[in-house]
C-alpha cells in the first residue's frame, strides 16, 4: 500500500488563474494550483480539461489568460523547461518495424544526446521499466503492456524532473500494472514530479493520495483525498455496521446528535449510519462495546477515491 | 394481477426470426440503400447515358431538318447506316469512364470501409456467414451498377421503339432488348466481382478506389495502344489479330468484349465514319473467357480469403 | 446446467499456441474471465464465436456443438468486442436495427427492438445522431446494444469499460450487473480490471499461458483460511498489538493502519476482545472487517 507523497514543498509546476479556450469551447477556466514532487493524479471526465492542462504544462500551447510556470519559467517553446519534461502520451502509433531499443535510441538522439550517451541512458531506462531483455524484437509484435513500458522509457531517457503520463496503465494486466506502479513509485521517491491522468480510480488510489480534479474546465478540488473527503459536508460519512443486536445498536446510534440518519438494510442485515463527525462516532461505538453492544463489522464504503469523485462531480 | 406501473426493464426477444437464407438480403438492402442515396450516383447515371442523349438529339434535328430542303436524303443516308444494336454498344463506350466511376462510388468502400472500422466483428459474430456477407455485398454492387447501365439503355430502347420503328428498330433484331439486358447483366457482374475483390484487399475505400481506377486506366492503355496500332496498319497481317487481342487485355476491353459478344457485333460508327480499321472485331470466346474469368475468379477468391474477423497474431 | 462445456481446446496461431488443452464448464450467471495479456482470453472468446478453428478439442455452447453448429451458437450469443466496430455513416438506431436484422430479426421487429435496447443502455435522444459523432462512452453503449438486440442467452463482453470515465464505468458496470441477475442472460466478462469483475461477477475463471488455472466463486477466491479480522486504527500502535495478544487474539501482520488478527471464538467474542484491547491501548477503532484477499492478490497468487 505504498503511496506517493508530497515531499518538501517546492512549486515545480504552478498555474495562476490560467484559462484556455478554443474558439467558443472552454478548455480550462481560471485554474490555479501547484504541483510538487511525488505522484499527483489528474482526474476528470472526458473533456474536463485534463489534456489542456497537460498541453499547457508541456508548453505546447499558451494560456489565453493567466500564467503557467514550470520551475518558475514559462514553458511555451522553452527548451530549458522542455529538457526537464517527459511526456508519455495516450497514443499508440509507433514505427512498427523498429525494435523497442532502436526506437528509444532514436528518440534519445532527437533529444540531442550523443550516440554513446544515448545508448547508455537507453539501457538504463529499459532496465528501469523492465524491458531490457525484450527490447530487441520489432515493435510490431509487442503487447500493449510492452508498448506502455517503451513509451515510459522514451519519456525518461533524458532524466526529466517532471513526468506526465496519460492513461499509462491502459491495457496492462494486473501483473504489468503492479510493476509499472512500482516503477513510478520508485521515480517519485527520487523526488520527481509525476502527473498521472487516468480514469481508473482504484488504480490511482494505489499510487497516490494527492489529486487534481477537473470538471468542465474548472478545478473542482486539489489536495489529499482524505482531507477532501472530510470537507464534503453535503455528504456525511456513510458507515456500515453489523451487530448481533442490530436494532438496539440502531436506537443507540440515533440518540447521538452527530448522527444524521440510520438505515437498516434487511437483505445484508446491516446498519448504515450517516454522520458528519466520524471521529465522535467511532468513539461512541467503543463506548457501546463497553456496555455490551459489540459491533462485529465496521466499513466505510465511501471513504475511497471513487466516492469522493462522484460526490464532487455530481453537483 | 398486473401492476399499473409497467416493467420497462430489459427483456429478451420473444418474437420470430427470419429464415437463414435471407440473411444476405439484409446486407444487400443496406448496401443498395447506401448506394442509391448518393446524389453523385444519379448524376453519373444520367451523364453516362450521353451517347443516347446525343443520338436522340442528332436524330431529332435530322428529322426536323428533313422537313426542309434536301433533308430527306440526309435522313435516309443517316438512318441507313445506323446499326441499332451498336447504339447500345456505343452507349457503353462513350460513357465507360463514368460507369467506372459509378462502380467506384458504389463498390470501392464496400468491404474496405468494413475492414477499417472492423465492422466484420459485428457481421461475423451474428448468425451470418462469410457467404451471406459476400453475396450481400456483391449484390449490393451488382444491382446499382446494372441499374446505372440499364436505365438509360431501357429509356433509349423505348424511345427507339416508338420513334425509329420505320427504320427497323424492332424488326432488325427482335431479341435486341433481352440481349442488351444480358450484356448489361454480364458486364455488371464482371465489374462487381472485380471491385468486390479489390475492395476486400484494402483498409481504406479511397485506396481501393484508386487501385481499381489505376487498374482500369493502366490496362486501358493497352486497349488504346492496340487501337492506334490497328488504325495505322503498318504491321504484317499475321500480327494484326494479336494486336486486336491486346485490346481486350484490359478491364475496359473485358466489358466491351462482353457487349460485343452478346450483341453479336464488331461495332460501327454512328456519326462519322472513321474506317473499318478503327473497329476492333469482337474477341474470340476463349480470349473473352480468359480476360473475364481469370480476374473474376482470382479476385473473388481473394475476397473470400481476406474476409475474416480475426487478425492473425504472429 | 452449464451454459458452455469445453473440452481439450487447443488453438494455435502458426507456431504460437494460444490455448493449450483448455477445458471449462461455464456455469450460469455472471462469470469473469481473467488472465494476463496473451493468456488466451480473447482467443477463447473468438473460438466460441467461431472466428477461429481450434487445432483440437471442442465442446458445446448453449447445447450446440462448436464445430458444427456455429450458426445456432451465434444466434444465442451476443458479442461486445473490445475494439470500436461501428459501421460508419449510420445513426445508432439504424446500426443497432441492422445488427438485429443480421441476427435474423424481421425488419420491423429489429427497429422496435433497437429502440428498446438503446433505451435500456441509456442512449436517449442521441440515438438519432450519426455514430461517428459519438464519444467513447456512447460507443461502448452502442456496442452493448448491438450485442443485446437479438436477445441472446449468453453475452460475451470484452473489456466493457474500456476508455470510459469513472461515471461511465459505474453506469456500464451497473448495466452488466443488472442484466446478469434476474433477466435470464448469462454473461462472460473478459477484463483486466479486477474491481470491475468483483462488482459484476459471481464466479471467476483464471487463464494463464493458455491454460485454466482456477475457477471459483468470487467469495471463495477471496476467503482466507481461518477467517482472520482486519482492524483499522486511527494510528498504528504496537501497544494495541500487545493488548490484543493479551486478550487472546493472534497477531498475523500489519499494513499501514490496519492490523490483521486471528480470533478464536465467535465473531462477537473476537470483536469484544478487540474493543477491550483498543481501550486499554487508548486507540480508536475505525474499521472492523473480515479479512479478505483482494481479487488482485488472489489473482497474482494463482498465476505464480
Amino acid at each position: 500500500m505504498a503511496k506517493g507523497s508530497r515531499r518538501g514543498g517546492g512549486r515545480v509546476i504552478e498555474l495562476r488563474n490560467a484559462s484556455r479556450w478554443y474558439g467558443e469551447v472552454i478548455g480550462l477556466n481560471d485554474v490555479s494550483c501547484e504541483i510538487g514532487p511525488g505522484v499527483t493524479a489528474l482526474l476528470g471526465q472526458n473533456g474536463a480539461g485534463k489534456s489542456t492542462l497537460m498541453r499547457l504544462v508541456t508548453g505546447q500551447i499558451r494560456p489565453t489568460t493567466g500564467d503557467v510556470l514550470v520551475f518558475g519559467e514559462d514553458p511555451f517553446a522553452n527548451p530549458n523547461v522542455f529538457a526537464k519534461l517527459g511526456l508519455c502520451p495516450d497514443i499508440d502509433s509507433f514505427p512498427e518495424h523498429l525494435s523497442g531499443r532502436d526506437f528509444v535510441i532514436r528518440m534519445a538522439r532527437l533529444m540531442g544526446l550523443g550516440a554513446s550517451e544515448a545508448k547508455r541512458k537507453v539501457e538504463e531506462a529499459l532496465v528501469t521499466v523492465g524491458m531490457a531483455e525484450r527490447a530487441a524484437k520489432p515493435l510490431k509484435g509487442y503487447s500493449k503492456g510492452m508498448r506502455q513500458r517503451i513509451k515510459l522509457a522514451q519519456a525518461m531517457i533524458h532524466d526529466p524532473e517532471i513526468l506526465l503520463l496519460d492513461e499509462p496503465l491502459n491495457g496492462l494486466d494486473p501483473v504489468g500494472r503492479r510493476e509499472f506502479m512500482d516503477v513510478l513509485a520508485g521515480l517519485a521517491n527520487q523526488g520527481k514530479s509525476i502527473i498521472v491522468s487516468s480514469h481508473i480510480l482504484f488504480e490511482v488510489e494505489q499510487m497516490t493520495r494527492s489529486i487534481l480534479l477537473l470538471h468542465r474546465g474548472r478545478l473542482l478540488a486539489a489536495g489529499d483525498v482524505s482531507s477532501i473527503r472530510e470537507l464534503i459536508d453535503r455528504h456525511p460519512h456513510r458507515i456500515r455496521l453489523r451487530c448481533e443486536r442490530l436494532r438496539e445498536l440502531a436506537s443507540e446510534c440515533v440518540k447521538w446528535p452527530f448522527v444524521v440518519s440510520a438505515e437498516i438494510d434487511p437483505l445484508a442485515n446491516e446498519l448504515e449510519v450517516r454522520t458528519k463527525q466520524a471521529d465522535l462516532f467511532y468513539d461512541g461505538l467503543a463506548e457501546l462495546a463497553q456496555r455490551g453492544i459489540v459491533v462485529t463489522m465496521i466499513q466505510s464504503p465511501d471513504n475511497n477515491l471513487e466516492s469522493v469523485y462522484e460526490y464532487l462531480v455530481e453537483a | 394481477m398486473s401492476s399499473p406501473i409497467s416493467d420497462l426493464t430489459y427483456r429478451g426477444y420473444q418474437g420470430g426470426l427470419a429464415p437463414d437464407k435471407s440473411r444476405w438480403q439484409v446486407i444487400f438492402r443496406q448496401a443498395l440503400r447506401m448506394a442509391l442515396k448518393k446524389r453523385a450516383y444519379w448524376i453519373l447515371m444520367v451523364l453516362s447515358g450521353a451517347h443516347y442523349l446525343i443520338f436522340i438529339a442528332v436524330s431529332y434535328f435530322i428529322d426536323s431538318f428533313a422537313g426542309n430542303m434536301g433533308g430527306e436524303q440526309l435522313k435516309e443516308q443517316f438512318f441507313n447506316r445506323i446499326i441499332w444494336r451498336d447504339q447500345f454498344l456505343q452507349g457503353f463506350q462513350l460513357g465507360h469512364f463514368l460507369l467506372m466511376s459509378i462502380a467506384l462510388l458504389v463498390g470501392a468502400g464496400a468491404i474496405a470501409n468494413d475492414n477499417r472500422s472492423k465492422a466484420l466483428l459485428v457481421y461475423l459474430s451474428k448468425p451470418c456467414s462469410k457467404r451471406d456477407y459476400l453475396i450481400g455485398k456483391w449484390m449490393g454492387m451488382f444491382v446499382p451498377i446494372a441499374m446505372a447501365l440499364a436505365i438509360p439503355a431501357t429509356i433509349f430502347y423505348f424511345y427507339g421503339a416508338m420513334n425509329y420503328r420505320e427504320f427497323g428498330f424492332l424488326t432488325d433484331d427482335p431479341w435486341l432488348y433481352p440481349k442488351v439486358i444480358g450484356a448489361i447483366g454480364l458486364a455488371s457482374a464482371f465489374q462487381s466481382s472485380v471491385i468486390l475483390g479489390i475492395s476486400s484487399l484494402f483498409d481504406q475505400g479511397r485506396l481501393a478506389g484508386a487501385a481499381y481506377a489505376g487498374a482500369y486506366v493502366l490496362t486501358g492503355i493497352f486497349a488504346g495502344i492496340a487501337q492506334t496500332i490497328a488504325a495505322n496498319q503498318k504491321l504484317p497481317e499475321s500480327v494484326m489479330p494479336w494486336v486486336d487481342r491486346l485490346h481486350y487485355l484490359s478491364l475496359y476491353g473485358g466489358i466491351e468484349g462482353i457487349y460485343k459478344t452478346v450483341l453479336q457485333t464488331d461495332g460501327s460508327f454512328s456519326f462519322r465514319d472513321r474506317g473499318e480499321s478503327f473497329l476492333v472485331p469482337r474477341p474470340e470466346l476463349w480470349l473473352l473467357a480468359v480476360v473475364v474469368i481469370l480476374p473474376v475468379t482470382g479476385l473473388l477468391w481473394a475476397a473470400w480469403r481476406k474476409v475474416r474477423a480475426v487478425e492473425v497474431v504472429g | 446446467m452449464p451454459i458452455a462445456s469445453i473440452q481439450g481446446l487447443t488453438v494455435r496461431y502458426g507456431s504460437f499456441t494460444a490455448l493449450s488443452d483448455f477445458s471449462l464448464e461455464l456455469p450460469e450467471g455472471c462469470v469473469g474471465l481473467l488472465g494476463p495479456n496473451g493468456a488466451g482470453k480473447t482467443t477463447f472468446l473468438k473460438t466460441l464465436l467461431g472466428f477461429i478453428k481450434p487445432a483440437s478439442g471442442g465442446g458445446h455452447v448453449l447445447g450446440f456443438d462448436i464445430a458444427r453448429q456455429g450458426r445456432e451458437i451465434r444466434q444465442g450469443l451476443g458479442y461486445m468486442p473490445e475494439q470500436d466496430c461501428h459501421i460508419p455513416g449510420m445513426s445508432a438506431v439504424s446500426f443497432v436495427a441492422y445488427a438485429g436484422e443480421l441476427a435474423g430479426l424481421p425488419r420491423n421487429q429489429a427497429l422496435r427492438r433497437a429502440h428498446e435496447v438503446l433505451e435500456y443502455t441509456g442512449l436517449g435522444e442521441a440515438r438519432y445522431r450519426n455514430v461517428d459523432t459519438y464519444s467513447t462512452g456512447m460507443r461502448q453503449r452502442i456496442k452493448l446494444a448491438q450485442a443485446l438486440v437479438h436477445g441472446p442467452k449468453l453475452l460475451l463482453l470484452d473489456e466493457p469499460t474500456n476508455g470510459l470515465d469513472p461515471k461511465g464505468r459505474q453506469e456500464m458496470l451497473t448495466l452488466v450487473r443488472d442484466i446478469s441477475h434476474g433477466k435470464g442472460v448469462n454473461v462472460l466478462v473478459c477484463s483486466h480490471l479486477l474491481p470491475d469483475i468483483e462488482r459484476t461477477c459471481d464466479e471467476v475463471v483464471v487463464l494463464h499461458q493458455g491454460r485454466l488455472r482456477a475457477q471459483q466463486s468470487v467469495t471463495n477466491l477471496r476467503l482466507l483460511d481461518g477467517a482472520p479480522i482486519d482492524v483499522e486504527l486511527r494510528e498504528f500502535s504496537p501497544v494495541f498489538i500487545h493488548a490484543a495478544e493479551a486478550q487472546g487474539l493472534t497477531y498475523i501482520e500489519a499494513r499501514g493502519h490496519v492490523v490483521r488478527l486471528q480470533g478464536r471464538g465467535t465473531q462477537e467474542e473476537s470483536a469484544a476482545q478487540i474493543y477491550q484491547a483498543a481501550r486499554s491501548a487508548g486507540v480508536q477503532v475505525r474499521g472492523l472487517t473480515l479479512a479478505q484477499r483482494s481479487l488482485e492478490e488472489a489473482f497474482l497468487e494463482v498465476i505464480q
